[in-house]
């Protein structure tokens, strides 16, 4: 299977990458990572001119093509970590398959390319999880089961939204919970499991994104949870820096799934050593 | 519109008989416009040697002329081709159609920085140049490049954080500055190459061994006695030594 990393993976978000390769191994899925890929290109759905903004995904479309030609890969698909990613690659591939006018102008912006088939399926790592390996096989290897931890998801919005790229029910997602039931912790309900943490308006008012940031780990402490469980390094990023401005340092630690699974399979060595301690030291909490 | 070389006689620089005389029997004629001007020149000079050939006084836009300076950025379109195409003056034939204007200089802003202070990492280079980020994948730097250096894919690696690696793919940037002109998310990557280089220089490449050496050995006063000889020596001796030197014989100190 194909791997688009996606800028933030490769720098920092280095312990999500780290821990959900490695956990993709366990199961046996091959992955490559592309030899050549750019940013993502971060397409705001909402944005006017969005032939302009789908270039550098339809690049990074073209090269997977390419690449799975070149390495006989049939299955077509591209993996991707990071939720902004998923959304980007995702919607600019809809929008070239459905929109005529887009796929005429990108086609004739990007003649310095082969010609873009629409064949890729671009996938995100949870659906990899669920419907490729199977939540079955992770219970099967489960040595550490989190039990009594109690956490709640944040699925953010770029895995929900638009509906037409969803890998779930946007407004009851039950993909990440159903799986942190199977390694044995306690998911808590709380209204902000598809709330956007407020992405990029982190560069220009962070004011807002720190405000979101405590509202959001004020509502899981008040419930008693003892982490938070993303799958989008944004989102990690902006609500551990939120809650640094908001209480001095991380109340609330954030975690990505694919961490929770390493550790729940007994694979620390797919863990960062600080990661893990922290992990470590929760669980001896509860 | 002149194209044909009759032409030639009605042009003050090529007239009459001296066209002959120039070009010499059997040498082609190729049409180039300079800035929208007519002239036609003989095939197989550079851009450089054509424009000296018509006359004009380079003060800008020529240096090295050997390819390494950068500052005869050069850009040309051809006849029936919609493509923007850029060259160092003093490395591209003339080619017939091209219509052509040199770039003496690129504005851009150069952020001011300490080397000392840095560290090697992606985001001290975006916090110097935040518009990096603003890169849309477009590779219009890349399709400009005279260096045919893989500018959006080094700009790309930057913003992940790899600038050992982009130090290395922008090692041959001679900060013509195209890429910058062409650049829709207003990058001034002959610049960001720069500082990427100089951090890559200072903390990550390993250091040279034999030049610390060297310095150590210049700083104790190693070579003070046979420099002293060679000053003393004159003239005479320093002809004979410059001429071993440049054919790279050994030379007693």
């Amino acid at each position: 299977m194909l791997y688009y990393p996606g800028c933030t993976v490769k720098a920092t978000a280095i312990e999500y990458e780290k821990s959900a390769l490695g956990i993709l191994k366990e199961f046996g899925i091959n992955v490559i990572e592309l030899e050549r890929w750019i940013c993502c290109g971060i397409y705001h759905g909402l944005t006017v001119d969005t032939a302009y903004q789908t270039v550098a995904p339809m690049r990074n479309l073209i090269w997977a093509q390419n690449q799975a030609e070149k390495l006989s890969i049939d299955n077509n698909y591209l993996l991707t970590l990071c939720s902004m990613c998923y959304n980007t690659l995702k919607s600019a591939h809809l929008r070239y398959i459905n929109d005529e006018n887009i796929a005429k102008r990108i086609k004739a912006f990007l003649n310095d390319e082969s010609l873009y088939k629409g064949n890729i399926k671009v996938i995100h790592f949870i659906q990899i999880l669920n419907e490729i390996i199977g939540y079955d096989k992770i219970k099967e290897k489960l040595v550490n089961p989190l039990k009594g931890l109690k956490v709640v998801p944040l699925y953010g919005c770029m895995l929900l939204r638009p509906n037409e790229i969803a890998i779930d029910n946007p407004e009851n997602p039950q993909i990440m919970q159903n799986l942190l039931h199977i390694l044995g912790a306690e998911t808590i309900n709380y209204p902000y499991v598809n709330q956007c943490c407020l992405s990029y308006l982190v560069t220009k008012r962070p004011y807002l994104v720190w405000k979101r940031a405590d509202d959001i780990t004020n509502s899981a402490l008040d419930k008693g949870a003892k982490l938070i469980v993303t799958t989008c390094p944004l989102c990690a990023y902006n609500l551990t820096e939120g809650q640094k401005k908001s209480f001095g340092s991380v109340k609330l630690p954030i975690f990505y799934e694919s961490e929770l699974i390493a550790y729940a399979i007994g694979k620390y060595e797919y863990l960062k050593k600080d990661r893990l301690n922290m992990l470590e030291n929760i669980l001896k909490g509860v | 519109m002149p194209g044909t070389v009759e032409t030639i006689k009605d042009t003050k620089l090529v007239e009459g008989k001296a066209v002959e005389g120039v070009l010499g029997a059997g040498k082609k004629l190729v049409t180039i416009y300079v800035m929208g001007k007519w002239y036609q020149v003989p095939a197989g000079l550079t851009i450089t040697k054509a424009l000296e050939y018509l006359g004009y006084r380079l003060v800008r836009g020529v240096g090295c002329r050997a390819g390494f300076c950068g500052a005869c950025t050069t850009l040309w379109v051809k006849k029936n081709d919609y493509k923007l195409y850029s060259g160092l003056a003093c490395q591209t034939m003339v080619e017939d159609g091209m219509y052509l204007v040199q770039i003496p200089f690129v504005p851009a802003e150069k952020r001011i920085y300490n080397i000392e202070e840095l560290e090697p990492n992606g985001s001290v280079v975006l916090a110097l140049y935040p518009e990096v980020t603003r890169c849309i994948g477009c590779n219009a730097c890349t399709k400009v490049c005279p260096q045919e250096i893989q500018v959006m894919d080094t700009i790309q690696e930057i913003i992940r954080g790899n600038i050992a690696k982009a130090a290395r793919m922008a090692f041959d940037c001679i900060s013509c500055g195209s890429c910058s002109l062409r650049c829709p998310a207003e990058i001034k990557h002959f610049y960001v190459f720069q500082l990427v280089r100089r951090l890559y220089g200072k903390y990550i490449a390993p250091k040279a061994k034999h030049l610390e050496k060297r310095v150590k050995e210049i700083e104790e006063r190693k070579y003070d006695g046979a420099l002293d000889r060679l000053i003393r020596a004159g003239p005479d001796k320093w002809r004979e030594l410059a001429e071993k030197a440049q054919k790279d014989e050994e030379v007693e100190t």
